[in-house]
């Protein structure tokens, strides 16, 4: 903002300065005075060169610090809702946030110091002029305010035309996202002319509400041309007829004249500050949108502690005792979430109803590894390694994943991709294991953990896991017989 | 990150440019010289007053001084009706152009062969759709018009310049160094960082994209933190060159300030001594100062807007990219005659050097039930993805009716052959919209098609049966539902082949049961190729092969294989020991 200053009051006093070399320097013929108000006139070059610079950087870095912020805190938030975000938001629309509202709120940081130089520079312009001609002065102080009052009014509908537009276009980037998304399906068995045409059915819908806000935009920038123009008119109406009369010399016409023109830029970037400010708050209520979600479930107001070490899990007649390893065949699909309460249900975990418990200290020691769970994108070792006692090689040995690992080119270093897409079926559920098992919870639900491998994989795969978690709470919920011959129990409903 | 999609070339740029601009030639010229109007009529303001300066230096009566400004305010009335006009023309224009490249990029995804989606980053493509889209909407909606009106500008500014006084506006000459200079520094450096940044941009959004999508997955295994982690250092990177190119930019700023200043001083030394030696008179010296200010505005959002055409141009870039990977046109003349199946010693590899698959021979006839077993990474996915025809073999052939199955025209292929993967998405749309992607049909068609997969039942309670909402943001639709819809557009795709790559194995043991059932009664009468590891059904398969390798090992009925006692025996040993 000081630096917002510093730019415009010298570009503000280089018509004064001008002014002066054109009636002492030139007009009187004294070429010292006029290389001197030269030499000011470069001398102001040189500090609003440099008041540019730091201006810009300063308006950019506030860009680059709210951007910051605000990705990190839409990430946070999205995050913290955990397994109800799917349900909660498209996927679409979380990335939209992050794609275009950000540049749109962060741009009003970055116009916030030219805003502030341009309210100073005013103040210094109209002062000076008031020294000069105090009925000039006035002119342009009451007349410029007013010109940029004047298109105020229209703003209103510009900034529902502009809602309405972004609206719109969050649809288009939600259904280009689905498109995407789903590709390989549309691609497989068609469709891609419905989705095209689907899109653009959006995009046109993009299209109208671009060219309403177009419009009013339009309609203003007519307004905001005109209205300052005015004052010009009247202030160098007024001057002339000043000069005319001898009130003021030709010199101070022209850099009245300058001024007045000068100040276009002032009111242009309250202009652009206003017009900013709309955008982003039309894209700060999108944001908001996802910083207001809340998880489904929620931990009760007085939690109970889970009891200590590996302990069991009970739900009506199935019990599955502490430190054993339970085999469940046939369940219906919801089980393995309300072991793990990602739905309520009446679950005992040694004694305390879970619902009681902390949902934190539920996550951390119960962990229910599904076959819908994600491999995320990175390198190997960081994304199945999650850091607890069970290391790396151990849990890539006991999923039978070595040789998976062994096949890739830079072993463990290599980058996974997306989803694990450059594995096999089979060898995506042993990373996805290996990562369960690193994971290292006192109770683990595994939920068809081998229903992608071969036969001999599997048995090597059962018999390592059995011995990795003895002593451990595991429940495998499996219609393979392998699980069942090392099962400590077995249920089938 | 795994960028695999290409960028298009600064020539496939000007092309696209070109030939938007000469598809929509009307309204660009209308745009364009509407535009030019409004300048001119814009410049005839500032002259007016000019003249009235001098006016009263030579001494003028008050009714001139009124006329003009009369006469000024009038102008400026039309420049406001022009310059309003002309905008609003430049935003019906550039909203047609924007939707034309969000359309174009849309109708391109769409044909990208599959072996590209495959491989290709979802947040890569993603980010392209979306904030590329939006990066051009700012670079080409304002920049044309703004950069020509300004050029329009300086261009007649700098006419009026020197006929009012030549010598004296030999003074702007010193800002021509300067400019060209910063312009020379500035633009090589900022383009490929531009680039750059975008790129990592897109990496930040996949990273969104993944997050977002794996919210379940993040919160069983506590990956919070982490991912939020990754999310920020992805973004300090962006930042990083962003702030990079914010230097630059700075610093050329700086310079056209400079640019800015330099020549007034110039005009007003030579003004000066051309003043003292009666070469030019006071009211011209100033018109010409005036004149090189009202200079430095446009010259300043020329720049300013050719940067945001770089940024309009790098994203652009990316976009056309898209359309530089042919689609897989095939060849629309070739029949297949029947749906005998032949693969002739086929090999392929996906990175050049690393052959999965070392020459697999294998006849399948119509309404066989194949079934290709062998431990994970044995190749069975990738001779399925060849059996497809979503990859061509390297070498060797892969056909159907005696026709290379990759040449095949994708809508043709499709009636042949339909490859069924564990991967599945509910679009965001209507439960009849995810229905009919194979080709429309009547209600009774999809009732028909829910019935055959079990899955009337759940699709009668939805609130709105075939019109509710599901998918992203709609109704939440369980794992095996997907699979049923899947399956039940299998039904309406109606295939004579199928290739099933484990499409069923990744669900939870009760569910896959019910989806057999839906299965089998999709298979009916079909040729199928399944790709398993569960060894369950292998007795009712007609054929089966074992896969190891690469390679086909063993191939025949459940009982050859058994008394030949090789691996597939073993397998089947193991368990039911």
């Amino acid at each position: 903002m000081l630096f917002g200053s510093l730019w415009m009051v010298p570009l503000a006093l280089v018509p004064l300065a001008i002014g002066e070399a054109i009636d002492q320097g030139i007009a009187a013929r004294n070429t010292p005075a006029l290389l001197l108000w030269i030499v000011a006139l470069l001398a102001l070059g040189v500090v609003l060169s440099s008041s540019t610079y730091m201006l810009t950087r300063c308006g950019d870095q506030a860009w680059f610090t709210s951007a910051r912020i605000l990705q990190n805190t839409v990430i946070r938030h999205a995050t913290g809702l955990g397994a109800a975000l799917p349900q909660k938001i498209k996927t679409g629309e979380i990335v939209a946030v992050g794609a275009s509202d950000l540049h749109s709120i962060a741009g009003v940081m970055e116009v916030a110091g030219r805003l502030t130089g341009s309210v100073v520079a005013f103040a210094v312009v109209a002062i000076t002029l008031i020294g000069t001609s105090p009925t000039l002065g006035l002119v342009v102080l009451v007349g410029i305010p007013l010109a940029t009052l004047g298109f105020m009014p229209l703003l209103k509908p510009l900034q529902k035309r502009t809602e309405a537009h972004r609206e719109e276009v969050g649809t288009a980037t939600a259904v280009a996202a689905d498109i995407v998304s789903g590709l390989r399906i549309l691609r497989g068995i068609g469709g891609e002319r419905q989705f095209t045409a689907r899109f653009a059915e959006v995009s046109q819908r993009v299209r109208q509400a671009g060219v309403a806000a177009g419009k009013m935009d339009s309609w203003i920038a007519g307004v905001a041309l005109f209205l300052p123009g005015l004052v010009i008119a009247l202030v160098t109406w007024l001057g002339a007829r000043l000069a005319l009369a001898g009130d003021i010399s030709v010199g101070e016409l022209v850099a009245f004249f300058g001024v007045s023109a000068f100040l276009n830029v002032p009111v242009g970037v309250v202009g652009e500050a206003v017009h900013r400010f709309n955008e982003a708050r039309v894209a700060a209520a999108r944001a908001c949108a996802i910083v207001s979600l809340t998880p489904t479930l929620t931990s009760p107001a007085d939690p109970r502690p889970l009891p200590a070490g590996s302990f069991g899990l009970r739900e009506g007649e199935i019990d599955c005792a502490a430190g054993e390893l339970t085999v469940i065949t046939g369940a219906d699909p919801e089980l393995a979430d309300r072991l793990g309460r990602y739905v309520d249900a009446d679950v005992s975990a040694g004694g305390v109803a879970l619902k009681d418990a902390d949902l934190d200290e539920v996550r951390a020691r119960i962990l229910v590894a599904h076959n819908q769970d994600l491999l995320f994108s990175g390198r190997l070792a960081d994304e199945i390694d999650m850091g607890r006692s069970v290391d790396l090689r151990t849990a890539l040995w006991v999923a039978d994943a070595m040789d998976v690992v062994d096949g890739l080119e830079n072993g463990v270093d290599e980058h996974l991709a997306e989803r694990g897409r450059t594995l096999s079926g089979g060898q995506r559920q042993r990373m996805v294991l290996a990562r369960a098992l690193s994971f290292d919870a006192d109770v683990l639900v595994l939920d068809e953990p081998t229903s992608a491998v071969d036969a001999h994989t599997e048995a090597r795969i059962v018999e390592r896991v059995a011995e990795l978690r003895r002593g451990r709470t595991t429940i495998v919920l499996s219609q393979s017989p392998l699980w069942k011959h090392v099962a400590d129990k077995v249920y089938t409903p | 990150m795994s960028t695999t999609l290409p960028l298009a070339g600064r020539r496939d740029v000007r092309a696209w440019l070109w030939r938007v601009t000469t598809a929509n030639r009307g309204a660009f010229l209308g745009m364009m010289s509407l535009f030019g109007i409004a300048t001119i009529v814009g410049l005839v303001g500032p002259q007016l007053l000019g003249d009235l300066v001098d006016a009263v230096v030579a001494g003028t009566t008050t009714w001139r001084i009124d006329v003009t400004v009369l006469v000024f305010v009038a102008v400026l009335a039309l420049h406001a009706v022009l310059q309003g006009w002309a905008r609003m023309r430049a935003a019906v224009f550039g909203e047609r152009l924007l939707a034309e490249a969000r359309e174009g990029m849309v109708r391109h995804v769409v044909q990208l062969p599959l072996s590209t989606v495959e491989s290709a980053g979802t947040g890569d493509l993603l980010s392209r759709a979306t904030s590329d889209v939006d990066k051009l909407d700012e670079g080409l909606r304002q920049a044309a018009p703004e950069i020509t009106i300004a050029s329009v500008t300086v261009a007649l500014t700098a006419v009026a310049m020197v006929v009012t006084s030549p010598i004296v506006a030999l003074g702007m000459l010193v800002a021509v160094p300067v400019m060209v200079g910063a312009a020379r520094w500035y633009r090589p450096k900022v383009l490929p960082k531009y680039q750059e940044a975008l790129a990592l941009w897109a990496d930040v959004h996949t990273n969104t994209h993944e997050t977002a999508e794996g919210g379940r997955t993040l919160e069983a295994l506590r990956l919070r933190q982490k991912r939020v982690g990754a999310n920020d250092r992805l973004l300090d990177k962006a930042i990083d060159v962003e702030n990079y190119c914010s230097k630059l930019w700075s610093t050329f700023l700086a310079a056209l300030d400079v640019a800015y200043l330099l020549p007034i001083a110039a005009i007003l030394l030579i003004g000066g001594l051309a003043y003292t030696n009666g070469l030019a008179g006071l009211g011209e010296i100033t018109a010409v100062v005036l004149y090189a200010r009202a200079m430095a505005e446009p010259l300043g959002e020329v720049l300013g807007w050719l940067d945001e055409l770089q940024v309009g141009n790098a994203a652009l870039r990316r976009i056309l990219g898209v359309q530089r990977i042919r689609p897989d046109d095939g060849d629309a003349d070739v029949r297949p005659v029947g749906t005998h199946i032949k693969v002739r010693s086929a090999k392929f590899a996906y990175t050049r050097g690393r052959e999965i698959l070392h020459g697999i021979d294998l006849d399948i006839v119509e309404g066989e039930r194949l079934m290709i077993v062998g431990p994970s990474g044995a190749g069975k996915s990738t001779l399925g993805r060849l059996l497809a025809g979503v990859n061509a073999p390297g070498e060797g052939e892969v056909t159907i009716g005696g026709v290379e199955v990759s040449s095949l025209p994708l809508e043709r292929r499709r009636r042949e052959v339909v490859l069924v993967t564990q991967e599945q998405h509910v679009f965001a749309g209507t439960l009849r919209e995810n229905l009919t992607l194979p080709r429309p049909a009547t209600d009774d068609e999809l009732w028909n098609a829910l019935r055959t997969v079990n899955a009337e039942d759940w699709a009668k309670n939805l609130p709105q049966q075939l019109d509710t909402l599901v998918g992203s943001g709609g109704e939440a639709v369980a794992p095996a539902m997907v699979q049923q819809i899947a399956l039940a557009r299998l039904v309406l795709a109606d295939p004579h082949t199928l290739v099933l790559d484990e499409a069923t194995s990744l669900l939870d043991s009760s569910a896959s049961r019910d989806l057999e059932q839906s299965l089998s009664a999709v298979l009916e009468g079909r040729t199928v190729i399944a790709i398993a590891h569960r060894l369950a059904s292998a007795k009712d398969a007609d054929r089966i092969a074992v896969m190891d390798g690469g390679r086909i090992v063993e191939l025949g009925t459940h009982d050859e294989l058994m008394t030949r006692k090789g691996s597939y025996a073993n397998l089947v040993e193991t368990l039911s020991a």
